[in-house]
């Protein structure tokens, strides 16, 4: 009886599980393969690749999150129709390498549907792998609920390997917040690509509305990893969050405000002058070191010579047009000059998601 | 403080959904001397008001959801006692007051003036026998029927344990709730209540979840009772299965 009550003393003791997965136990990435599978070529000339933030298959609806909206649960018919539209652009398209960013694959908001798998099997995308950037079994917030959302690579060639790196958290958030808050991660793998062993697709989604470091501590991160890359092929796309140097507009606190939003009242030194994640004055330098390191897919010079024309993010449509760019794709390689694009013309239905897809293509160079 | 706040946040509902107005004595068909009078700390306040009737009510949730129970024992046999169970249950004004935005809204505002008037009613019973001088098993089954004004919208869910199953009749119209319960005497002032209980909701997609919880209590005085244990909750949920295993911890206290 003694040890019956012991070991219910111990179960009551380890019974409490945690609410939020925080990523320090296991290998915190899972991987997919299509039901139907598309062949690959043995033997490519060419590589397209694109990155695109899907927004979780929610498209421009008015989320509460991000959008001055007051929608939180979308129901799954209107998520399944969205999807459906973003399959068709992938079809559409053909990318051989996709990134993906805000991807759900078990969420509340989005009617649980395990978006990777939709959408590996609605496209010609053979395998996938996805980390989780926010995965919390409860949100007691806003009616958040359950949520797991993260970055996903998904790839016409198997995946041999793959890596969760956490980026550097918040600093500028309390504890409480910080527990139940977003954990940014970059998406390492490694893809069995025909002739090349060290063939690298990684994927990264940069922390949105921090107002200290972070974004510094996640750029140094990210560079970091890259330099353990440079005798490999390697090919990073994500959402970075940041603005290129020299953009024109650096101020998007009107565009992204909300009706009862107080902006640039106050002290200019203080941070609740600019909205939240809308200021990108202090932060305008962080890309260069890529930019100056490695190849983009817009090169530098062209973006600031069109600087509209490579916009690929806004928070709010009724009345604009895409107002920054924000996303990026980066080689060690060179990519075939002029194979780039933006979709920002009637190709691209705007209505799919708050940012603009962005493709390049790569010649093989074994 | 602000990890404490969100902790009773999101406590407080699991409590007030979790209630099935269940304590150890309220497991069994045997009730409690007529003008008996209990409470607990997570339980509802119990009152005898004869040998054979016992009515009881969450104090602190009857005003966001009201809710009472009776219980009615009829004749028993040297072996065995029978009793049934009938509960009443109206959690709008509590859906209501959590569907709201920032810190504590579990469910979205947007929902908020989409709830219909909502009510409950168990009914159920009990069979209990005195197996040996230590042990009391229990059976029990009931059936669990919702009526409300107008349709639910499904992602009103709360998809935690212990809520999930107990909120799913608003969903699905009825239910079905069986089980068995086994009170043990360990030693001295030493108990232990060992409970089972299947929820079923035939026709639904998240149409089963099954609870065992092991509680031991100390009966410190006539008066006070101190428990301590574990549960155990698999259940289907909209996004599927899962299991829980939650720590539990009472003190009830006999008024009279």
């Amino acid at each position: 009886m003694k040890k019956i009550l012991l070991f219910s003393i111990l179960l009551f003791l380890i019974s409490c599980e945690p609410l939020v997965n925080n990523f320090e136990k296991g290998d915190n990435v899972e991987n997919y393969k299509a039901k139907e599978m598309t062949e690959a070529a043995d033997s490519v000339e060419t590589v397209k690749f694109m990155t695109w933030n899907i927004r979780f298959g929610v498209g421009r609806t008015n989320w509460f999150g991000d959008s001055c909206g007051d929608r939180v649960i979308v129901p799954e018919a209107e998520v399944k129709d969205n999807l459906q539209r973003i399959a068709d652009f992938i079809n559409k398209t053909q990318p051989d390498i996709l990134f993906l960013q805000e991807i759900d694959v078990e969420s509340k908001r989005t009617a649980y549907i395990d978006q990777v798998k939709w959408l590996l099997n609605h496209t010609d995308l053979n395998y996938g792998v996805y980390a989780s950037m926010w995965d919390a079994q409860y949100v007691p917030s806003d009616g958040i609920g359950r949520i797991n959302t993260g970055n996903a690579i998904l790839s016409r060639w198997k995946i041999k390997e793959s890596e969760r790196i956490q980026l550097p958290l918040r600093g500028d958030q309390d504890g409480v917040t910080k527990y139940f808050y977003l954990r940014r991660n970059m998406l390492k793998t490694r893809i069995e690509f025909p002739g090349i062993d060290d063939f690298y697709a990684i994927c990264v989604h940069m922390s949105a509305f921090s107002t200290d470091d972070t974004k510094q501590k996640q750029i140094d991160k990210i560079g970091n990893e890259l330099m353990d890359l440079e005798d490999a092929k390697f090919f990073l796309g994500g959402d970075f969050n940041l603005l290129p140097p020299g953009s024109d507009s650096i101020d998007f606190c009107h565009e992204d405000g909300c009706e009862d939003d107080k902006i640039h009242q106050g002290d200019i030194d203080k941070d609740d002058y600019h909205k939240e994640g809308s200021y990108f004055g202090e932060e305008i330098h962080l890309m260069q070191p890529l930019y100056e390191k490695y190849n983009s897919a817009v090169p530098h010079e062209n973006f600031l010579a069109d600087q509209l024309g490579h916009f690929t993010h806004s928070t709010q449509w009724d009345d604009g047009f895409w107002d920054r760019k924000l996303d990026y794709i980066f080689s060690n390689y060179e990519w075939i000059t002029g194979s780039d694009s933006t979709y920002q013309d009637d190709t691209f239905d705007h209505r799919l998601s708050d940012h603009v897809p962005v493709s390049i293509e790569w010649r093989v160079v074994k | 403080m602000k990890l404490f706040t969100s902790i009773i946040l999101i406590l407080t509902p699991i409590i007030l959904f979790s209630q099935d107005l269940n304590s150890i004595s309220s497991k069994t068909a045997i009730l409690n001397d007529a003008k008996h009078l209990e409470i607990g700390l997570f339980q509802p306040i119990r009152y005898s008001i004869t040998r054979n009737w016992e009515i009881a009510t969450h104090p602190i949730a009857f005003f966001m959801s009201p809710n009472l129970q009776l219980k009615k024992a009829y004749k028993s046999s040297s072996e065995l006692s029978f009793a049934s169970q009938h509960t009443i249950y109206y959690p709008t004004p509590l859906l209501k007051m959590i569907s709201r935005e920032g810190t504590g809204g579990i469910i979205a505002e947007e929902f908020k003036d989409d709830f219909p008037q909502m009510f409950s009613l168990y009914n159920g019973i009990l069979i209990s026998k005195q197996v040996n001088d230590k042990h009391l098993v229990t059976l029990k089954t009931g059936v669990k029927f919702a009526i409300n004004s107008g349709d639910l919208d499904s992602r009103t869910s709360i998809d935690l344990p212990l809520v999930f199953q107990r909120l799913q009749v608003f969903h699905e119209g009825f239910g079905l709730q069986y089980g068995f319960n086994v009170v043990a005497h360990i030693k001295g002032n030493f108990y232990s209540d060992a409970n089972f209980e299947i929820f079923h909701f035939p026709g639904s997609d998240e149409n089963l979840a099954i609870e065992y919880s092991s509680m031991y209590s100390w009966m410190k005085s006539d008066k006070t009772q101190l428990s301590l244990g574990f549960k155990v909750i698999w259940g289907n949920y909209p996004f599927g299965s899962q299991t829980h295993l939650l720590p539990m911890f009472d003190i009830k206290w006999k008024i009279r």
